[in-house]
């Protein structure tokens, strides 16, 4: 009887809880990607590109029902509002749409360089703040229309900010842009000796052009004629946007601070035009502060790289000796060339994306008193840098010697 | 004033001392007793009466007390040269009427030998040839019972008792596959109702002296015979001194099945997990003679049980030891597996989909909210309503008689597999989630541990309903509390789980190899080794 009127109160305490945040599945609207811009008045401008999972799981064919099916559905929408802060733009946004909204599945943000430029301290504490907001999520910065970043279209993959993910994803084959999670977007913008960075995602014009459009009963299928490209690298100081980085230039921040992860290699033959490619395996770097007894500052990256020959137009014969120590050389001087010209373009801005102040404060924390106060602004664009690059080629493919015309060398 | 105090008091404790039920009753006086066809007998009242010497007398109350029987035969007839009255009473449809005729009736009349004198002594020694004799019995109530376990009871005049002689005639089912636990590799007979049969197929696997099977009678209407097996040496005497009580303290009308004494010697009375292993397979009965383990024995059920019970040995099969090793290891974690995915399938569904969405993959979540459109039901009600469905399915497909059966998972499935889905009352991946559950749930060996199992997920998917992931982990750890605690015949219920004993984790984590399984379960008391070192096989050794 006690065990009994127990477990009666036991499940009254169970309802006061009252299935808090209690939500189904089907009653929520999923947000894949966020853009924020700001508006002529001076709002902030927010868009949330809301899936529709009917088009898409396949699941939706059986059980579902579709109103209105017989109309080509559209597999995302994005929902555009203004307010004078991120959140009153949101909630606006819950006078359009007939779900919940749901934040913990977003992939990207893309900020507009207006608001980058304008400072990025007042949007980060909507994203920082949200527990369902994944700190995972990646980092973009625009130059063109974040409307139109969200809304190009493409068969492949249809929903624009999934395809935007899956062009991070594949950041390895190239190392032309920076990965940049919002946690590191944070962490970097908060620190000392350190500035922030993220990649930058542009519009490009298709250069496939439908020479022949197809128009058929009902549809023409046109290739679209814009792409989204992620590219570069946008450099902070602070919270606010200062520069750009182009593609090499951004893989040359990216030797130093260790994310190069592959991509190709281009290689000028020595007394010719033509170009050997080679694939980076796997690449280290070390940066060593130095403060010369003048009081000079000075950075020695040494720089360990692997790689595999590609392709190559030169006579290169690489059973020959020297040939392979030849085209190690030249690597060396192409990965030092990226390198330079980061730090250059990085100084030009003054914004210290390798993060030589960290290095400078851990080495040494005495003089890094003196100078953290304006270690961006006067310090580091003074910084001598010396790249020292030891670059390897592992594997030749299966080829020893050049292909040519020979028909013994075509076998 | 004070001594009458005293005095009241201890009467108190008297009174308070006086057995209520189940206390010797005092012995009746042996009147000469007499009373209608309506007379109800007491084993009590019949207990006090002896048998008279007066064979008149004992045939009067014989037949009050069994008289009105109609399967009920009463021989009279003479012994001997000296024409002593004598008379043999019996159940007919109980006993070998052959046998009576062959080896009693014939061989105490027509064939009686001369100068032999007419005695219990005698016939025992010259005239009566049945293999067993049974003790005389010198009370009514042992006579009356001894007509009624299928003996013929032979009365003599002048003799203060009379001879029970063996002559029953059992005829029960045969001996068949097993029904609840098919193996593929194993033997296949299994138990039947006959408890005859039921010993004869375990002294067939175990020959040794050592196997003790004592009976008890248990069920004062049922009179039904419990056989307490165990291996002397092995078994440990504490283990059988206490089933041997839990089993004297049986007072009840009736036995007529395994579970009418597993219920009665639960540790646990409320607990719905099965605390004793019923099996009917007799060599699963001998492997845990082997660990020391006792059995009980039941007749009129093929359900033999084993204690003390514990959740590994449940998740056991037998077939386990009829495969390599290596094959049954990995079976029995598809097995632990099942048991997971039974109990938490579809809480988790429920918990996830209602609470945790940043949880699932992206586009898992898209094609569980495309095939949630226009269902509409809460995920929790949806699968409380499968679950329920999928049970009745399977309690019919057991009730229905067979041909029938196969009529109901039919319907049962063209119902909720496809006109449920197609009518959008149902999403199609709930229902792989619940069938999902639902075959898990039959990996399980023990059938006993099977439902308890099913019926944990009603609560816990309400708890999922109210609060998550948080709900289905505070019931787990519920349920997880409630086993720890559980004992059988003092055992620990997880063990060697927890309390964890390494030694024995070899054949609950893995199934160790045969000749690796060196030691027997702690719970056996002697004899701790089972195999010699030396058992591990391999090449010869190479000779120099």
């Amino acid at each position: 009887m006690r065990w009994a009127a127990a477990l009666v109160l036991l499940a009254f305490m169970l309802m006061t809880a009252g299935c808090w945040d209690l939500q189904q599945v089907e009653e929520q609207a999923y947000i894949t990607g966020i853009g924020v811009d700001r508006t002529p008045e001076g709002e902030f401008k927010l868009l949330f590109q809301v899936v529709n999972p009917n088009t898409i799981a396949g699941g939706g064919v059986l059980g579902a029902i579709t109103p209105g099916a017989s109309i080509p559905a559209k597999s995302f929408r994005n929902y555009v509002t203004a307010g004078r802060t991120l959140y009153e733009a949101e909630r606006a946004m819950d006078l359009l749409i007939p779900l919940a909204l749901h934040t913990g599945h977003n992939r990207e943000v893309v900020f507009s360089e207006a608001v980058a430029r304008q400072g990025l301290l007042d949007v980060m504490s909507f994203f920082n703040r949200r527990v369902e907001m994944r700190k995972l999520m990646y980092v973009l910065v625009t130059q063109a229309d974040i409307e139109e970043i969200f809304d190009l279209p493409n068969p492949i993959i249809a929903i624009p900010s999934i395809r935007l993910e899956g062009i991070i994803r594949q950041q390895h084959w190239t190392s032309f842009f920076p990965v940049v999670r919002l946690g590191d977007f944070l962490n970097w913008m908060g620190a000392e000796g350190r500035e922030t960075h993220c990649a930058v995602v542009s519009v490009k014009p298709t250069e496939a052009r439908t020479l022949r459009p197809y128009a058929g009963p009902g549809f023409t299928a046109a290739e679209p004629l814009l792409d989204v490209e992620v590219a570069g690298a946008a450099l902070f100081r602070k919270d606010k946007l200062v520069g750009f980085l182009n593609q090499k230039e951004t893989r040359g921040l990216l030797w130093v601070l260790n994310k190069v992860r592959g991509g190709p290699l281009l290689i000028r033959c020595p007394e010719s035009d033509k170009f050997t490619s080679v694939s980076i395996l796997r690449a280290h770097a070390r940066v060593k502060p130095e403060i010369s007894a003048d009081g000079r500052l000075r950075v020695t990256i040494r720089i360990r790289e692997e790689a595999d020959l590609e392709e190559t137009q030169c006579k290169l014969d690489v059973g020959e000796a020297g040939a392979i120590a030849a085209l190690e050389a030249l690597q060396a001087k192409t990965i030092t060339a990226e390198v330079m010209s980061a730090v250059r373009r990085a100084q030009e801005c003054r914004s210290d994306a390798f993060g030589f102040g960290e290095a400078f404060h851990r080495r040494y924390p005495r003089e890094w008193r003196l100078m953290k106060e304006n270690w961006s602004e006067d310090f580091f664009p003074a910084v001598e840098v010396e790249v020292e690059v030891d670059a390897k080629i592992r594997r030749v493919g299966l080829r020893k010697k050049p292909l040519t015309l020979a028909p013994k060398m075509l076998d | 004033m004070r001594p009458r105090l005293i005095k009241k008091l201890k009467d108190l404790l008297v009174q308070s001392r006086k057995p209520k039920w189940g206390g010797k009753q005092p012995p009746l006086p042996p009147e000469p007793p007499e009373g209608g066809p309506d007379k109800v007998w007491e084993p009590a009242e019949l207990q006090g009466i002896p048998v008279a010497k007066d064979l008149k007398t004992n045939l009067r109350l014989l037949k009050q007390v069994v008289g009105q029987n109609s399967d009920f035969i009463l021989r009279e007839f003479t012994v001997g040269p000296q024409k002593t009255p004598a008379a043999l009473a019996y159940l007919y449809p109980l006993v070998d009427e052959e046998k009576i005729n062959a080896f009693t009736l014939k061989s105490l009349t027509v064939d009686y030998p001369p100068d032999t004198p007419v005695s219990f002594a005698s016939i025992k020694q010259h005239v009566v040839t049945h293999g067993t004799l049974n003790e005389d019995v010198s009370d009514f109530w042992s006579l009356v019972l001894a007509i009624l376990d299928g003996n013929a009871v032979l009365l003599l005049s002048g003799a203060a008792s009379a001879l029970s002689l063996n002559v029953s005639e059992f005829q029960g089912r045969e001996v068949a596959e097993s029904l609840t636990e098919s193996v593929v590799r194993g033997p296949r007979d299994s138990f039947v109702e006959g408890l005859k049969r039921n010993i004869m197929l375990v002294r067939q696997r175990l020959k040794t002296p050592n196997l003790v099977l004592e009976k008890f009678q248990l069920g004062r209407l049922t009179q039904t015979a419990v056989v307490l097996g165990y291996i002397k040496g092995l078994a440990a005497p504490e283990l059988l001194e206490e089933v041997r009580e839990r089993l004297k303290r049986i007072d009840a009308d009736a036995v007529l099945s395994s579970n009418f004494v597993e219920e009665m010697i639960a540790d646990s009375p409320y607990s719905p997990f099965p605390q004793t292993l019923a099996t009917e397979r007799p060599d699963r009965v001998c492997s845990y003679l082997l660990e020391g383990k006792a059995v009980l024995i039941i007749d009129t059920t093929p359900f033999t049980l084993v204690v003390p019970a514990t959740l590994p040995m449940l998740l056991q099969s037998p077939e386990d030891y009829y495969h390599p090793f290596a094959i049954s290891t990995a079976v029995r974690w598809l097995r632990y597996f099942a048991l997971l995915i039974s109990v938490t399938a579809s809480p988790f569904y429920v918990a996830i989909t209602t609470y945790h969405q940043e949880m699932l993959p992206f586009e898992l979540l898209l094609s569980i909210a495309a095939a949630r459109q226009g269902v509409p039901f809460p995920a929790a009600l949806e699968a409380l309503l499968l679950e329920v469905t999928f049970e009745l399915l399977r309690e019919a497909g057991i009730r229905l008689p067979r041909p029938v059966g196969q009529a109901v998972s039919i319907v049962g499935a063209l119902v909720i597999g496809q006109a449920a889905v197609q009518a959008g009352v149902i999403s199609p991946l709930l229902v792989i989630v619940v069938a999902l559950a639902g075959i898990a749930s039959f990996a399980t060996p023990s059938y006993e541990l099977g439902i308890p199992l099913r019926m944990i997920r009603f609560p816990l998917i309400l708890l999922a309903a109210v609060l998550g992931l948080f709900g289905v982990t505070v019931g787990i750890i519920a349920v997880l509390i409630h086993l720890a605690g559980l004992r059988s015949f003092g055992v620990p219920y997880l063990s060697p789980l927890t309390p964890v004993k390494f030694s024995e984790l070899k054949d609950v984590l893995i199934r160790a190899p045969l000749w690796a399984m060196r030691t027997r379960p702690g719970t056996s008391k002697r004899d701790w080794h089972r195999l010699a070192p030396t058992s591990k096989p391999g090449p010869p050794p190479e000779k120099s």
